[in-house]
């Protein structure tokens, strides 16, 4: 097998441009959609039912359906309902933060119900309120078992945000199916694409479990 | 001091406390001993509202703990509560387990809240391992950090729920050690356990629950010399 | 055990459907001519697109038709646009139409048969757009199918993987974009943005041609390089040309009469 490095070299630059721009979607879908997270998986909790309603089905709802499904419609449809205008990158952002809040709200509703029951009356019997308990004796305890889940999720945020292509966000996968379009070859940008979406996702896993060692008592 | 009035608490239909009355004075060392499903814990529980009262009343100090305009964080942070797993914040040191509410609840500076955290360590024994983390002491030491955490607050009663049932044999003495002395210096205690001994020497009146029912109360030297009751008959025959 | 038995069941008719899906075209008695693979790209009307799950379209009719006269079964499934290069290279199908020009570029990693259209880029803009020619698009927004010849033409006027232009899976997403004001205009060929025009009174799109600017691109099959159809396919090709069969059905596509004349001195 010919390999065409020179084609590599060719598209280089914009492998770094794609890498930079998937970085960026993937940074910000993690932080909002943490954040979304957080809150959806604190209203799911609820214990007034019909107000959780809204936050279960919204994560049925992305977790139910193709995250392609939900990036097409997004900049197709909700983002021009908006702007008039499609815009690649806001509907990127919108769409992996959206779906990735769904999943990270059920990691915190599992990591906050894993902890024992008796943290939380530990805490109230010396007189917090709920809010100070969840804040200073739940959360912290139940954010150190939500590392390695949160890990996964975010792994497969990166992944996704591939499917930012699709719309013409020029991110990384963009460049290599620009690359294999014009020169209609298979091994060289899409092996380097891999090599790059390898380097990414291996670099996040070994960032949380560096996180997760800091977080470590004894 | 803590005045219980016809308190009910049911599971679904599993109606564990039926009709509970108890007043206990200020000072006083009260010990409930009874079989285990009596609903002994369930009774501490609810004195500080871990447990939602399904009927009757309790008040601490007069404040009826049913009233809706009540405090209930207040009024908890005036009753400390030690519980028989410890609950220790496996998060932080152990001094920062003793820290936290005096300064989240009480709003005390962080070096006031250490000068009290050491002075109660001191007391119980452990100030060399103020620093240390809950998952490496042994269960006597963690429930000694717990107590110490719960006067942190300035509590004027003190509820222990078997805080030595989950220890080893030799570990109880460290701890009962603790509480003799609490009782010594005039804390109003209710203590559920087992621990006949401690119930003998330090209690100034025993409660025997069986079946949700307080069966049968007296000072701790007429319960166990001369009970009245089978039900507590049978069970002391048990136990000593 | 049950766990165990249940589990195999669901396996089992898992790999049916799956089995199923992929269908059975391997007859390779030796009197028979074995069934060629042919793929697609079917998001490409009227060439090649889906009328409820079937693959249908002028090159689906046309295709058939050749291997007909070559006398060879065919099997058409579509793959989408880049898989259809992909498995031509590595000879996974035998053919592919998909209203694939014929270029020196894809002639250096596959062979083609003799051109059997004749297509050129035009422009699609919304109605009352500044856009006049194809030197109006300078500056402007343009979405293209990746891979395509419209995208070389505006790379050749613009530079390559230039800031302003939006390459897209296929044309029904850049033209979902023009239409969404994600971009200003799009290239594709003629074909593609009559029919989209014609079909969508109701878009208010307009079609620009522009035949100083760009060039007129021939359509081809595409088959290996090296292939041993290539000779059989040629002669079919060229016998539909003569027949009528083919202007039958390029008038039943497209409404107007083929200029086979052209066709036959690209040979």
């Amino acid at each position: 097998m010919d390999f065409r490095w020179d084609l590599i070299v060719e598209y280089a630059p914009l492998f770094l441009k794609g890498t930079l721009l998937t970085i960026g979607l993937s940074v910000a879908g993690i932080l909002i959609g943490a954040v979304l997270g957080l809150l959806i998986g604190l209203g799911k909790m609820m214990r007034k039912k019909l107000w959780a309603l809204p936050f279960r089905w919204y994560i049925n709802f992305f977790r139910g359906t193709p995250f392609m499904v939900q990036i097409l419609l997004i900049h197709f449809a909700v983002v021009p309902a908006f702007l008039d205008t499609t815009n690649g990158i806001l509907a990127a952002i919108l769409a992996l933060s959206l779906n990735s809040a769904a999943y990270v709200s059920e990691i915190f509703r599992a990591g906050i119900q894993s902890i024992n029951r008796g943290q939380m009356e530990a805490a109230r019997s010396l007189g917090m309120t709920h809010g100070q308990a969840m804040r200073y004796v739940i959360l912290p305890q139940a954010f150190k078992r939500m590392i390695p889940p949160l890990g996964n999720e975010f792994i497969v945020l990166i992944k996704d945000s591939s499917l930012a292509a699709l719309i013409a966000v020029p991110e990384l996968m963009y460049w290599g199916r620009a690359m294999q379009g014009q020169y209609m070859r298979a091994w060289e940008p899409y092996l380097t694409a891999t090599v790059i979406y390898l380097v990414l996702t291996l670099s996040l896993s070994s960032l949380l479990s560096l996180l997760e060692k800091r977080l470590a008592t004894e | 001091m803590i005045e219980v009035k016809n308190l009910k608490k049911s599971f679904g239909t599993n109606e564990v406390l039926k009709d509970i009355n108890v007043t206990v004075k200020p000072q006083e060392v009260v010990v409930v001993i009874g079989p285990s499903g009596s609903g002994k814990s369930t009774f501490l529980r609810c004195i500080n509202m871990l447990e939602t009262i399904t009927g009757g009343h309790v008040f601490i100090d007069r404040t009826d703990l049913m009233d809706k305009k009540t405090d209930i964080n207040k009024l908890r942070s005036e009753v400390g509560m030690v519980f028989q797993q410890f609950n220790l914040f496996p998060h932080k040191k152990v001094i920062e387990n003793i820290m936290l509410a005096p300064m989240k609840v009480r709003k005390l500076s962080a070096e006031t809240a250490r000068v009290k955290g050491l002075e109660l360590l001191r007391k119980v024994g452990l100030v060399d391992k103020a620093e240390a983390y809950p998952d490496s002491l042994s269960g006597g030491q963690k429930q000694r950090a717990a107590i110490a955490r719960a006067l942190a607050m300035e509590p004027s009663i003190m509820l222990f729920d078997e805080p030595t049932s989950a220890l080893d044999p030799e570990m109880v003495g460290e701890v009962l050690e603790v509480m003799k002395q609490l009782a010594r210096e005039g804390m109003t205690m209710v203590v559920v356990t087992h621990e006949m001994g401690f119930a003998k020497e330090v209690g100034d009146r025993v409660l025997f629950m069986d079946g949700g029912l307080i069966v049968e109360e007296n000072t701790p030297k007429e319960l166990f010399d001369n009970p009245q009751e089978e039900r507590t008959k049978a069970f002391l025959s048990k136990v000593l | 055990m049950k766990k165990l038995k249940m589990f195999t069941t669901v396996l089992l008719v898992s790999l049916a459907l799956i089995l199923s899906a992929c269908g059975t075209s391997k007859t390779s008695g030796d009197g028979e001519k074995k069934t060629l693979r042919v793929v697609t790209d079917a998001a490409y009307a009227p060439f090649e697109y889906q009328d409820k799950g079937e693959v249908v379209g002028f090159d689906i009719d046309f295709v058939k038709a050749v291997a007909k006269e070559a006398g060879y079964p065919v099997k058409v499934e579509n793959v989408g646009w880049d898989p259809v290069f992909i498995e031509i290279e590595g000879k996974t199908a035998d053919i592919a139409i998909s209203a694939i020009t014929i270029t020196p570029k894809r002639l250096q990693t596959y062979d083609f048969t003799v051109p059997y259209f004749l297509s050129k880029n035009e422009i699609l803009v919304p109605k009352g757009s500044p856009i006049k020619s194809a030197k109006d698009l300078e500056g402007k927004k343009i979405a293209v199918q990746n891979g395509t010849t419209g995208q070389e033409a505006v790379e050749k006027l613009f530079g390559e993987n230039n800031d302003k232009l939006k390459k897209f899976e296929n044309n029904n997403l850049a033209i979902l974009e023009l239409k969404k004001g994600g971009v200003d205009a799009v290239v594709a060929d003629n074909t593609v943005v009559e029919t989209y025009v014609k079909n969508n009174p109701n878009d208010n799109l307009v079609f620009i041609e522009d035949d100083g600017t760009f060039e007129k691109e021939f359509y081809g099959l595409l088959l290996p390089k090296g292939s041993k159809l290539k000779a059989d396919l040629d002669k079919a090709v060229n016998k539909l040309l003569e027949n009528g069969t083919y202007e039958k059905l390029y008038e039943k596509w497209f409404k107007i009469k083929p200029d086979i004349k052209i066709l036959k001195e690209q040979q």
